[in-house]
């Protein structure tokens, strides 16, 4: 068991220059991209050269590149993201005010999808080309492979408009006290339909992948052995197959986890949901380097930590890589 | 020096700016304004800052309900008393005084005197909006000794001075909240706790809605209790939006023209290009005139021969625009249909193209340019895809250029790196706004400047003539002069008068008229009972 803390202390070195290597690429790749926040800042009108190199300066563009870049990774290294050059606030700030809206519609949908995947990845199995494995796994790639705005538009038209049930966009009416219960059902209303749309695309890639390694586990010889030894069908199939099963479903998971903060961009769009994929493709827009440098930090970081996670937690379910790791 | 009384004046800057063949007025029904409810309103991305000068479209609709500005304007950018209750100019066109209104006040309980004006046009707009320089530079002092009354010399007569007086070129600031500091950076810029409009903040759900209600201080009641601006970033989502009535109106900003055939046919929506009677722009693709072969005039008319105007106009505009004829729509007062532009004659521009030493090669092709355009505006995508059909026709090797909003302006305005690029220029209130984008004195590298690097001295003299004069009539004649000149030297192509069209739904009324889209004083407005 010793191969434990060792595995831990492995994999959470190896994260730390991962981690800079991110940095470095992030700030690399947005600086190279052409465009000057300056030339997007100044809007229409008319700008003298002077008030343009003025600003400039202020925002230290003037700076030769690796300048910049050693000030920014000094600064992240103190917490510190920067001051967006559109808002004027302190990057960590902007984005912490974005993550409650991200991860209420990103957690919802994982936990919907994680459930329903499962479920019906293991009944698909259970009778592999029969009527309900036909039906589950056509309604899992129609959910997988249908582009989310799309079906989120179709999903508007039905349940906003024609029938009235769901609102059009938007987290939360205007007006109401925040934390009143008549808040909190506003938000309900307004998460139904981007939490269901997402839904339906994430469960089908996990009942998929679910339905796969199920398969493979059922035709299992230790399947064979534990039917051989008497035990009922479920109890087969929940404490022998599923958990074999389930491996590869923990990756793929747990890669979920490390995306679920960048927001789910589309989503978000079509249903004017306030959260993390929004701010981002505005600050693309926008070409605010200190914002999107802060997003895809906190992205690349998730994924990373995500990946830890999900080494440890495979630790946890197969006994198998405690022993030679 | 004798002074006019504003009515006086009212009717003079009509007749020296603004004249219209048919009367087109306010929006609203002529039923009596009710008092009380809320506007939902579908903008297509949040404020970034409360900054009140601010160029973000999106910040201006907003800040405009925030803070005040001497004038408002209706449809005929005819001024209307504001924090100004009262205005006189001198015969000579160059005093311009305004009286404020009696017991203005700030949020915070401090009066809005002259000394916010004054400090506002000498500290504020020259250095923090972008146009505040040009626009404004003609000041030669502000005498604010009566803190009811501001008074503004100017260097020479200059017939648009009044025009400028809104909410969106000259929001008056307090100075004991922005004295001293860089108002991106001032707290106040965030969070809007000291304004002074008709309107103040009540919530902000970041990324969701910011909320506004009526401010009971205010030196101009509004007929709303509230006013609320939803971010909705999708054109489709805004639309739905409209049609269900989760907002009641979509400024210009948040309407493309797809959205206006969608809409169409629905009596619970009115579509209109309201305040566009006097502002609408022009589709223009410009030249780089810096190389050849577009150095070479022929070349350009050539191309203007090429180009089917009417059908570009149609098919980007859902049969909504006409063809343009030179750098003015033709809605502006400085328009007459005497002007002569380029008939569609591909023969024609093949004929021109041989004279001018570009005849057809073996691979059947004259010269290779590329066609910058924005994919994200679909005006400029569409209209550029007809002319890049409309180019290969006569033997132009055309290809799009497709850039995004960045890289397109360093590439037609900073780098010059192009060879034909395409923008919307605002022109129709005053003709003298083609000053930046066709005088020598406008070519350099910044925004929304002379990018084509077009420059005839006859142009600039007229231009100059043109601002000096203050007779309506004598300045018409002036600039269809200075018009034909432009087109026949053909720096760009004119495909398309471009508006900016609103939508709202049926129970709204007294939308602000002026040209500005939206981004004025919403304190006229108000919603039915329902």
């Amino acid at each position: 068991m010793s191969a434990v803390p060792r595995i831990v202390g492995t994999r959470l070195l190896q994260a730390v220059p991962l981690v800079v290597a991110t940095i470095v690429v992030n700030f690399a790749i947005i600086h190279l991209a052409p465009g000057d926040p300056v030339t997007m800042m100044v809007g229409e009108g008319a700008v003298s050269a002077d008030q343009m190199d003025t600003l400039r300066k202020s925002l230290g563009l003037d700076q030769p590149l690796y300048v910049q870049f050693f000030s920014y990774l000094k600064s992240v290294l103190q917490g510190d993201l920067g001051i967006s050059y559109v808002y004027h606030q302190p990057v960590t700030e902007i984005i912490a005010s974005r993550i409650p809206a991200t991860l209420l519609l990103m957690g919802t949908t994982y936990v919907i999808s994680t459930i329903l995947g499962i479920v019906f990845g293991i009944v698909a199995a259970l009778r592999p080309s029969s009527a309900q494995d036909r039906i589950l796994m056509t309604v899992a790639i129609l959910g997988y492979s249908v582009p989310t705005f799309w079906l989120g538009f179709l999903a508007l038209m039905v349940f906003a408009v024609e029938l009235g049930w769901a609102p059009i966009s938007g987290m939360v009416d205007s007006g109401l006290a925040a934390g009143s219960w008549e808040y909190w059902l506003s938000v309900l209303r307004h998460l139904a339909l981007p939490a269901a749309v997402l839904s339906l695309f994430y469960t089908g890639l996990i009942a998929r992948l679910m339905r796969t390694s199920m398969l493979n586990s059922l035709r299992g010889d230790f399947i064979v052995t534990a039917r051989a030894m008497g035990l009922s069908r479920w109890r087969v199939i929940l404490r022998h197959a599923v958990p074999n099963a389930i491996t590869p479903i923990v990756t793929v998971l747990g890669l979920q986890v490390g995306l679920m903060l960048s927001g789910a961009v589309l989503t978000e769009t079509v249903f004017g949901w306030p959260g993390l994929g929004v701010l981002t493709v505005q600050a693309v827009a926008q070409r605010d380097y200190p914002l999107l440098l802060g997003m895809f930090l906190l992205t690349s970081v998730m994924v990373i930590i995500a990946n830890v996670v999900t080494d440890l937690v495979y630790l946890a379910i197969n006994p198998r890589l405690r022993g030679n790791g | 020096m004798a002074l006019l009384e504003h009515r006086g004046l009212r009717a003079a800057l009509l007749a020296t700016t603004i004249l219209f063949g048919g009367a087109v007025g306010f929006a609203h029904a002529a039923d009596e304004p009710v008092k009380g409810g809320e506007l939902k309103v579908g903008i297509f991305a949040e404020p970034t800052t409360l900054m009140p000068l601010s160029q973000d479209i999106n910040v201006q609709i907003v800040v405009a309900q925030l803070y005040p500005s001497l004038l408002k304007f209706d449809g005929k950018i005819e001024p209307h008393p504001y924090l100004a209750k009262a205005w006189r100019v001198s015969e000579d066109g160059k005093t311009y005084e305004f009286d404020l209104v009696e017991g203005a006040k700030w949020s915070d309980g401090k009066p809005i005197t002259s000394a916010d004006v004054k400090f506002s046009f000498e500290q504020m707009i020259p250095q923090y909006q972008p146009a505040g320089k040009a626009n404004f530079g003609v000041i030669e002092s502000i005498d604010a000794s009566n803190p009811a009354t501001v008074v503004f010399k100017l260097k020479r007569a200059y017939a648009p001075f009044l025009s400028l007086m809104n909410s969106l070129y000259a929001p008056i600031v307090p100075q004991h909240v922005y004295a001293g500091t860089d108002p991106m950076k001032n707290e106040n810029s965030l969070s809007g706790a000291i304004t002074g409009g008709p309107f103040k903040i009540k919530e902000w759900i970041k990324g969701d809605h910011l909320t506004l209600e009526r401010n009971p201080d205010a030196f101009a009641s509004p007929n709303l209790d509230a006013v609320t601006f939803r971010f909705i970033s999708d054109a489709s989502a805004r639309m739905l939006a409209l049609k269900t009535g989760a907002v009641d109106y979509l400024p210009p900003s948040a309407m493309p023209y797809s959205s206006l055939a969608m809409l169409e046919g629905d009596s619970n929506i009115k579509l209109e290009p309201i305040g566009d009677e006097a502002a609408a722009k022009v589709l223009t693709i410009g030249f780089n005139m810096r190389k050849a072969p577009f150095d070479n005039a022929k070349v350009r008319q050539a191309i203007s021969h090429a180009i089917n105007n009417d059908f570009v106009a149609a098919a980007v505009s859902f049969k909504h625009e006409t063809a343009a004829v030179g750098p003015l729509n033709s809605n502006s007062w400085g328009w007459d249909s005497s002007l002569k532009g380029y008939k569609f004659d591909p023969d024609l521009a093949g004929r021109m193209l041989d004279e001018a030493g570009y005849p057809k090669k073996a691979d059947g092709f004259r010269f290779a340019m590329t066609v910058n355009t924005r994919p994200s505006v679909a005006v400029f995508q569409k209209a550029n895809e007809i002319v890049v059909q409309n180019l290969r026709a006569v033997g132009i090797d055309a290809s799009l250029r497709p850039l995004e909003s960045a890289p397109y302006t360093a590439s037609t305005y900073i780098d010059a790196d192009f060879d034909v690029s395409s923008t919307a220029w605002i022109s129709a209130f005053d003709p003298n706004n083609l000053v930046p984008l066709y005088a020598c004195e406008s070519i350099r590298p910044a925004p929304y400047s002379n990018f084509m690097a077009y420059c005839n001295k006859e142009v600039d003299e007229l231009f100059a003539k043109g601002a000096a004069e203050q007779d309506q009539a004598k300045r018409k004649a002036i600039y269809v002069e200075l018009q034909q000149k432009i087109i026949d030297d053909a720096p760009a192509i004119w495909p398309m008068n471009w508006s900016d069209w609103s939508a709202y739904r049926v129970y709204v009324h007294g939308l602000p008229a002026g040209p500005w889209d939206g981004r004025d004083s919403f304190s006229d407005l108000w919603v039915e009972a329902k």
